[in-house]
């Protein structure tokens, strides 16, 4: 989207015109869908916080100065949203947890946000590895997360993802290399690259 | 765990040391993928590639799986996406979150409803106050007192000439 048009359109939602919250909607749907779900690994919830993200955006559009790209505003409250979801899904699993732990099925595992790689035998062989590397995604720590989601998926700058995180380039590149050291041993552990599978 | 990266662990056999060594290579793999490298490191990367078969099966597998993070399937938001966010938004404002969207407005304006039926009253009732024989009361005033009290009507004579 260009900054003219942004400006048009930032213009608009401050009137609280609903046509241009339909085009800013129609617009960035997907992308913010897409970068929701792969840090949740869930459809449902990705649903339900890219619904959000899109009223705070509404609701908070007075508060963009327009120092950066709007999409680069956008997707900072996406990420924080997802963020704040893992916690809250973690909080409520962790509940879960204690009142299933007194059951006879007490030991079972709880995974918030599923990363299910038990049967690699029945997925082909490229959809197991691509079944694998978003269960390790899914095993990041949440900042890890994002990061590698906004850079390897989202194919970000670092300049970007230092303004959507918050962070300097320099503890970005560091976390990018720690998740992808993570994700790399998780995968090896899992797949094995010379036989396929 | 790969083959190549076992026979390296038993060559080695120190795990302080290989720890040391994986990270050095996962930092070059990182840095060479990033294109981070000056031309000297490149090139001294890229000969180890080509002369060190499990350094270079290792590198393969981390191409691998970054290039498997890239090529993850885009995920499309639902068909119904933007409704639902409309309508929620609606629902939580009330229906006063747009501009001017009373056509869609699923709250009833009470204010708007209330002014406009205490105007249409006021005119209804001033309507039926206001008398009906107002124009024959008029006309009785345009009599002239002036005329002689006669048996029959009263009769305008035009003033004289001098």
């Amino acid at each position: 989207m260009s900054s003219r048009r942004d400006r048009k359109l930032v213009r608009a939602l401050r009137a609280r015109d609903e046509d241009a919250f339909r085009e800013l909607v129609n617009l960035y749907q997907h992308k913010v869908f897409n970068i929701v779900f792969r840090i949740l690994n869930d459809r449902q919830e990705a649903e339900d916080v890219a619904q959000e993200v899109f009223i705070t955006v509404f609701k908070h559009i007075d508060q963009f100065r327009g120092d950066a790209k709007f999409s680069t505003w956008l997707y900072r409250i996406a990420t924080n949203h997802a963020r704040n979801r893992i916690k809250y899904l973690s909080r409520r699993a962790r509940k879960q947890h204690q009142d299933i732990s007194d059951t006879p099925e007490g030991d079972m595992e709880i995974n918030p946000l599923g990363g299910d790689v038990s049967r690699p035998d029945r997925q082909a062989q490229a959809n197991q590895l691509e079944e694998i590397i978003q269960a390790g995604l899914s095993q990041l720590q949440s900042e890890h997360r994002e990061i590698v989601v906004l850079r390897d998926i989202e194919n970000l700058s670092y300049q970007e993802i230092s303004e959507i995180t918050g962070l300097a380039e320099g503890t970005v590149k560091s976390r990018l290399f720690r998740a992808r050291v993570a994700l790399k041993e998780f995968v090896q552990a899992r797949y094995d690259f010379q036989e396929g599978s | 765990m790969t083959q190549a990266s076992q026979n390296q662990d038993q060559q080695l056999g120190s795990h302080g040391l290989l720890d040391a060594l994986h990270e050095e290579q996962d930092l070059l793999f990182n840095a060479y993928f990033e294109g981070d490298l000056t031309a000297q490191e490149r090139e001294e990367f890229e000969t180890k590639l080509d002369e060190d078969d499990a350094f270079r099966r290792s590198y393969d597998e981390f191409v691998n799986i970054m290039s498997g993070l890239r090529t993850l399937p885009f995920e499309f938001a639902p068909d119904d996406f933007v409704d639902k966010v409309e309508s929620r938004i609606r629902r939580r404002s009330n229906g006063r979150f747009f501009a001017e969207s009373l056509l869609y407005s699923s709250r009833v304006p009470y204010e708007v409803i209330a002014l406009v039926m205490m105007v249409v009253m006021a005119a209804a009732w001033m309507l039926m106050e206001s008398p009906r024989d107002s124009g024959l009361r008029t006309a009785d005033l345009t009599i002239d007192k002036s005329a002689p009290k006669q048996g029959g009507d009263a009769v305008k004579t035009p003033p004289s000439k001098p």
